[in-house]
């Protein structure tokens, strides 16, 4: 398989890519990453000396091959404000960004193809189409309001209300603060708080791509193959969930690719609303405290990790369906 | 479908053209200052379809300088919709220049343009755009520019595949027997031949272009208070989310309706001008 060959080497050549943008965005930019260490007040020569230690001061072509060969072999830098090196922020960030988007993107393509065949099985009803007008209203929600939205709901409005105590959610951090105080590491714990991040991505997620199923499984329900299984016996709902949905499975993975993106911007928001310690939330406290070697290697991670799910998209989809594999191949 | 496309589109202008006369309109006659802040006591945190202990009726009630929140909901819809607008057709200008580059051009540029495409629609837009707002100090310029930087991709992609069609195409070659020049050629000819689908993404891309600026203005890296914009009053909300969630929830009620509004007209002018498999993916 040639092409998927191809396909692989496209990987580091776009991290490449991603490093070189990055480094000549920061150079364009004012300031450096001196700026932030630098006290008020301090001497001119002390803030030289400073810049000299950082090799700030070298020409920009000789700074870029320090970095990126520092990246070969896997530095990536100190980061200030968070005084450790840039690599073990990351790793603490990574995992917990997985598990929600890997969380969120499970949800969302469960959750959004099973309201897309459920519309597909009652196109042109009422119901119908009232569910495609509350999901392009759900599809148009920032993730950031509909977190905001989940907050008040199931917390104060939760306590107000009297829900039920399994209903009121934690809405900040990964864990509880008192447990984890306790050294007590509980998975229950970790998944209530959970449960409202998860909601907010991949119910816009799921809205962005029933649309999709919802079409995908139109016209496989109108094929002919669905009429002839119903004619051998076959229930209705059989047929939808049994033998349209396998036939239309290869379109269907296409959807995890296109639901991708939005799962990854909007953990960035669900992440700094739920003070949720992942990638997202490590990017903006970078930012925010302009920590710039912080900051490229969040970068970097980002395109790695967006780059090797949209390859393993594409694995996928050859596996399920050979005639699939030139096309993602062909797809960049 | 459930609508026609005509249906879509008709809903989608209306809820933008009341949103954008409101907008424009409803500070020309407003009675005070929207920015201005005065007896806060007696206004502050005022809910939603009630009276400020000076008389005052509230329709979406106040924030917590006393500030009446449809009135500056209004206000911030002139920045973001003014944003978005020109962030998108800053994208759109950029990717058919590019996009016509390199399909007329063709050879060695064409294949830089499309690989740069690749790579930068490889990665999400978000991450882009905190790179750009990040480095440089925040402003709506600095959002305008990144939104700008990073949303031209798809433009390019689909002027591209067009004006190569169109380059090859008989009318074209005989414009050129006619002794027309390249600019023209380039001008008259193909651009106007290539541009429907870039149309579609553009719009499209309005919408896209406003949930972005007010997700960074949001995030406190677009346009800054006391200036409003959706995001940033949304932001502005944070604080008093469970004693008065009004505050943050009522301007996304105008974002949300402005990202359903350029949904509905894009989906619908794609089912009309765009030929299957042309989609743009932004």
């Amino acid at each position: 398989m040639p092409a998927i060959v191809r396909r692989l080497a496209m990987i580091p050549a776009l991290l490449v890519f991603v490093v070189t943008i990055t480094f000549a965005l920061v150079q364009i930019a004012p300031g450096d990453a001196a700026d932030v260490l630098i006290a008020p007040g301090a001497r001119a020569d002390e803030i030289a000396r400073l810049r000299a230690t950082l090799q700030l001061d070298r020409p920009p072509a000789a700074q870029y091959a320090a970095y990126v060969g520092r990246l070969l072999t896997g530095d990536l830098g100190y980061s200030v404000s968070r005084g450790q090196p840039v690599r073990d922020v990351l790793r603490d960030a990574l995992p917990a960004t997985l598990l929600l988007g890997g969380i969120s993107l499970a949800c969302t393509f469960v959750i959004g193809i099973t309201i897309g065949a459920w519309q597909a099985a009652r196109r042109g009803r009422a119901l119908d189409a009232g569910v495609t007008v509350v999901g392009t209203i759900v599809g148009a929600m920032p993730a950031y309001w509909l977190a905001l939205l989940l907050v008040v709901l199931f917390t104060s409005g939760a306590a107000a209300w009297g829900w039920p105590p399994a209903l009121r959610l934690p809405a900040f951090g990964a864990r509880d603060a008192a447990l984890a105080a306790l050294g007590i590491d509980s998975v229950a714990d970790r998944l209530r708080h959970l449960v409202l991040p998860v909601a907010v991505l991949s119910l816009i997620g799921a809205a962005g791509i029933m649309r999709y199923a919802r079409g995908t499984l139109v016209r496989v329900l109108d094929d002919e193959a669905m009429r002839t299984a119903r004619a051998k016996g076959a229930s209705r709902s059989r047929v939808l969930w049994r033998h349209a949905l396998r036939s239309a499975s290869a379109p269907l993975i296409v959807l995890l690719a296109l639901a991708l993106p939005g799962v990854v911007s909007g953990s960035v928001f669900v992440e700094q609303i739920f003070a949720y310690p992942g990638m997202g939330r490590t990017m903006l406290l970078a930012i925010t405290s302009r920590d710039i070697p912080l900051v490229m290697g969040c970068t970097v991670l980002f395109a790695a990790v967006v780059a090797v799910s949209n390859l393993s998209a594409d694995l996928v989809l050859a596996a399920l369906d050979p005639r699939q594999r030139d096309r993602a191949a062909a797809r960049p | 479908m459930t609508a026609t496309a005509s249906t879509r589109v008709r809903i989608g202008a209306t809820i933008l053209a009341v949103l954008a006369l409101a907008a424009v309109g409803a500070p020309l006659v407003a009675s005070s200052d929207p920015l201005r802040i005065e007896a806060v006591l007696a206004r502050r945190t005022v809910a939603p379809f009630s009276l400020d202990a000076t008389g005052t009726w509230h329709l979406l009630g106040t924030d917590r300088f006393g500030r009446d929140l449809l009135m500056r909901t209004l206000l911030a819809g002139r920045i973001s919709l003014a944003i978005g607008l020109s962030g998108a057709l800053l994208a759109s200008a950029i990717g058919v220049t590019l996009g016509l580059l390199a399909a007329w051009r063709g050879g060695p540029i064409d294949t830089a343009i499309r690989w740069v495409t690749d790579a930068m629609l490889a990665m999400p837009r978000l991450v882009l755009l905190l790179v750009g707002a990040a480095l440089w100090p925040p402003s709506a310029w600095t959002v305008l520019l990144v939104l700008g930087a990073t949303g031209w991709m798809s433009v390019a992609r689909l002027v591209r595949a067009e004006a190569r069609q169109v380059r090859d195409a008989t009318f074209v070659e005989a414009a050129r027997a006619l002794g027309v020049s390249e600019r023209v050629l380039l001008w008259r000819h193909v651009l106007p031949n290539a541009i429907g689908p870039a149309i579609v993404a553009t719009t499209l891309g309005v919408g896209n272009a406003i949930l972005l600026e007010s997700g960074l203005s949001f995030l406190g890296l677009g346009v800054q208070p006391p200036a409003p914009s959706w995001g940033n009053m949304i932001a502005g909300g944070r604080e008093l989310l469970l004693t008065a969630p009004w505050i943050a929830l009522v301007p996304g009620l105008a974002l949300i309706a402005t990202a359903v509004a350029t949904a509905l007209i894009g989906d619908a002018l794609e089912d009309r001008l765009v030929a299957r498999g042309a989609r743009a993916d932004a």
